[in-house]
């Protein structure tokens, strides 16, 4: 029995000593000012489900933001360890009063927890006026960003501004983005988007110099009415702590209501929400025409309001009419008290019947915002004179429809037959063919093979080759010595005899010109065993071209002396 | 030397007796079309088609014919020869798809989008037309190539580089196009099922149990011949049917 328990006891030690679940809560401040940013910081002991309280009107902007911390300490001996689960909100007050915020609770272990008392916030009055919804609070309190509104009530289609600024003890450098909030119901554009230059004033807040920054500014038009909640706005902007470091600001905005009242006044039918002072032009070029002719109609809205929520005229034309869609020219402009400028809708009206036609007027109204009132615009009425025009003379035009093609039974026959094929007599695969098909590569390739053993030739078939043709060449060139002794010209036969002596020995005996010496030639001649009777030839007829180059020669010596070389050179093909 | 002349002449004439007899035949099936005698019309177009020469446009008319004549099975498999000769032949592939849409059962057809695409674009009515390109492209190709080895210009061998290419280029597409359109023009291994109705049967016996059963304009894909059967296979599944039944495109 003693053991059981103890084993028990054993065994509920590490729940009995393990920590309770409790959850407790904070904020950074529990006075505000309106619009003020404050933290709500959930701290958990255990990693239990936590359930946020609600925070009512409080405006949640940020979080929750999860954090997990853990220390031990060690007394007597005993380590105790600790884990912290905490949830991080950022609220903010709209407006001055009083806020309860509800404890927080934990479920762990089928066991439910709370934080304790409620929380009060007290926000007062925040310090700057002019918009209803004060600053936003930042990290330090050294700059943060604020969006602003000319009106905080408005009726449905009324124009209002917002205008995002950024407040800083710093000066900023650079802009790195901006980031709009989200708003539903509300047309915006942006006065100035591809802004490049912007304004920088100084304003002194509460004792304490800011740079301020106006980062943008946009035309807004409510669409329906009641309150409509225009999200906080991001920025991030950069300046320079020193030369090398740079800091970066960035946060959330204030978030702004705007109040959007429906029209004072009862609406008529021809009414499509424009609100603002417009005023109506229309222009037609002629209202008489001949059958199949056109017509133009200018229709032109002028004036300052929300010309986004114009509609295409409709207009009504008599039957025998045809009109097509219209070419719209827009030349608004976005200002700050509203859209300002013109649309103009130019209608080609073409008359298809003969006659005289009523054109109805065309018409709309509008709430004048500075009389409180609805007011009407309206074109004239005004009559179109067709006269028959020829049939013959000039399409009439009577707009186009779809071609409905219904394919109800197969094409017609062709009544002309096209070139016959004939199966058997297929060109590809014939003989044919294939012979012209393979023939020329083949033939080509042929080519190439043989070119390319020419080219390959050794340097010693090319001397061979050369040696062979050594005698046929210097027989030419003696022949031609010969010729030209005939006539007369004794110098030019010298000189080709001799060079025809030199290239044959050369060729035939393998030396070069360098080498090439009586000497050389009668050491070659021994080697290849010529008889001696051939060698004392070549001496005495190379000594004899020597020496007419020195003395002068007769031309029947020099006559004479090419015979020989003749004979001598079929002497010594035959004998090498 | 007399003899050779007299049989060319022989040859001519017979040559164009047989090109206006195919002509009137073609003339002749659509006056008896018009007159709306569209089984006499086949007739004609059949006589002409008779022989080995082929044409797109007759088979074309004899699918109409026979569509006229209530004969749908017949009419696809006309059509689609003339789409075989000729796959730029507009009107055989509209009547195709509308004579396609009255017959009875579902064929999986494989996507042919970019065939049909393939072949229109490179196969015409002229089953030579690419083996002519070959022979041409192959004769250029060979004296460029000439040029190449025979000269010792620099440019004049870059540019009959560049040529060569070409033309060698040119040669392959032209030589694999004229082959794959003869195998496509001689390719018989689709039919059409021409019988009201066809029953596949298991195997090639007149006992055999019947698998399925096709209907007239049912495309299949034959398999194999044995004596009067032949097998197909149509959606995955093959069976032998009588050889009558079915027409070979």
């Amino acid at each position: 029995m003693k053991f059981s328990i103890a084993i028990l006891f054993l065994l509920l030690t590490p729940v009995l000593w393990s920590q309770a679940p409790a959850i407790e809560v904070s904020v950074s401040k529990t006075t505000v000012e309106e619009g003020e940013i404050f933290t709500y910081q959930i701290i958990a002991n255990q990693d239990c489900p936590v359930t946020a309280p609600d925070f009512g009107e409080l405006e949640v902007v940020g979080g929750p933001e999860k954090g997990y911390s853990s220390s031990s300490y060690t007394v007597n001996n005993v380590t105790t360890k600790q884990n912290q689960y905490s949830l991080t909100f950022y609220l903010r007050a709209p407006k001055k009063g009083t806020y309860s915020i509800p404890p927080a609770s934990m479920k762990c272990k089928l066991k439910k927890v709370n934080s304790g008392d409620a929380v009060t916030i007290k926000v007062v009055a925040g310090g700057n006026p002019g918009n209803n919804s004060s600053q936003q609070n930042t990290s330090n309190g050294n700059y943060y960003l604020k969006i602003t509104t000319d009106k905080n009530s408005v009726y449905v289609g009324e124009p209002f501004l917002l205008t995002l600024k950024f407040y800083s003890v710093k000066k900023p450098t650079q802009i790195e983005s901006i980031e709009d909030g989200n708003a539903s119901g509300i047309w915006r554009k942006d006065l100035n988007p591809n802004r490049l230059n912007y304004t920088m004033t100084q304003e002194t807040i509460r004792g304490l110099k800011y740079y301020v920054l106006e980062l943008k500014q946009e035309l807004c038009i409510a669409e329906r009415a009641g309150k409509i909640i225009i999200d906080p706005y991001y920025a991030s902007l950069i300046h320079s702590q020193d030369i090398f470091t740079s800091v970066r600001e960035d946060g959330t905005s204030n978030s702004l209501t705007i109040d959007v009242k429906k029209l004072p006044v009862e609406t008529p039918s021809d009414f499509n929400g424009l609100i603002g002072r417009f005023d109506l032009v229309h222009e037609i070029d002629k209202t008489s025409l001949t059958q199949g002719q056109s017509f133009e109609l200018n229709i032109r809205i002028t004036g300052t309001g929300n010309f986004n929520a114009f509609d295409e005229p409709k207009l009504s034309m008599p039957a025998g009419f045809t009109l097509v869609d219209p070419e719209v020219t827009d030349e608004t402009e976005v200002t700050t008290s509203g859209l300002r400028g013109s649309i103009n809708y130019k209608f080609i009206v073409t008359a298809n019947e003969p006659g005289d036609f009523e054109v109805q007027p065309f018409g709309f109204s509008y709430f004048d915002l500075s009389s409180k009132s609805m007011k009407q615009l309206s074109t004239e009425k005004f009559t179109v004179h067709v006269e028959k025009g020829d049939e013959n003379h000039g399409a009439v035009y009577k707009g186009q429809k779809v071609i409905d093609i219904e394919n109800t039974d197969i094409h017609f026959i062709h009544d002309k037959p096209n070139a016959d094929v004939n199966l058997n007599d297929f060109v590809f695969g014939s003989l044919p063919y294939l012979t012209l098909v393979t023939v020329p590569p083949v033939l080509v390739f042929l080519v190439m093979l043989l070119r390319r053993k020419k080219q390959n030739i050794s340097p010693e078939d090319k001397a061979e080759s050369t040696k062979k043709g050594a005698r046929k060449t210097a027989q030419k060139s003696l022949s031609q010595a010969l010729q030209l002794l005939k006539s007369g010209d004794d110098k030019g036969a010298l000189k080709l005899l001799q060079n025809t002596l030199i290239t044959y020995l050369m060729a035939k005996l393998n030396l070069s010109l360098s080498n090439l010496s009586l000497k050389s030639i009668t050491t070659e001649l021994e080697h290849k065993k010529a008889p001696t009777q051939v060698m004392l030839e070549l001496s005495h007829v190379w000594k004899k071209i020597e020496m007419a180059q020195y003395a002068p020669i007769t031309s029947q010596n020099l006559g004479d002396t090419i015979r020989e070389t003749q004979k001598l050179v079929d002497q010594l093909d035959e004998n090498i | 030397m007399k003899t050779s002349k007299i049989l060319y002449c022989l040859l001519f004439a017979v040559c164009a007796s047989t090109a206006l007899r195919a002509q009137n035949l073609f003339t002749e099936g659509n006056d008896y079309y018009a007159q709306e005698h569209y089984k006499t019309a086949a007739k004609s177009y059949e006589e002409y088609l008779d022989s080995a020469h082929q044409n797109s446009e007759v088979y074309y008319n004899l699918g109409n014919a026979y569509y006229k004549s209530k004969r749908i099975g017949l009419a696809i498999w006309a059509y689609e020869r003339a789409l075989k000769l000729d796959p730029r032949n507009e009107d055989a592939k509209f009547n195709l798809e509308f004579v396609n849409l009255q017959t009875e059962d579902k064929i999986e057809q494989p996507d042919p989008a970019l065939s049909e695409w393939l072949k229109r674009l490179l196969y015409g009515p002229q089953t030579n037309l690419w083996a002519y390109v070959s022979i041409a492209s192959s004769l250029i190709f060979s004296l460029i190539i000439l040029v190449f080895i025979l000269t010792r210009s620099r440019r004049i061998r870059n540019m009959s580089m560049m040529g060569g290419m070409l033309f060698g280029l040119l040669f392959a597409v032209s030589t694999l196009t004229a082959y794959f359109h003869k195998e496509a023009v001689l390719d018989n291994s689709e039919a059409i099922i021409v019988s009201e109705k066809a029953e596949v049967r298991l195997s090639p016996l007149d006992k055999a149990n019947i698998s399925f059963e096709l209907h007239e304009g049912a495309k299949v894909k034959v398999l194999q011949q044995n004596d009067s059967w032949t097998q197909i296979e149509v959606n995955g599944n093959s069976g032998w049917v009588q050889e009558e039944e079915l027409k070979r495109i």
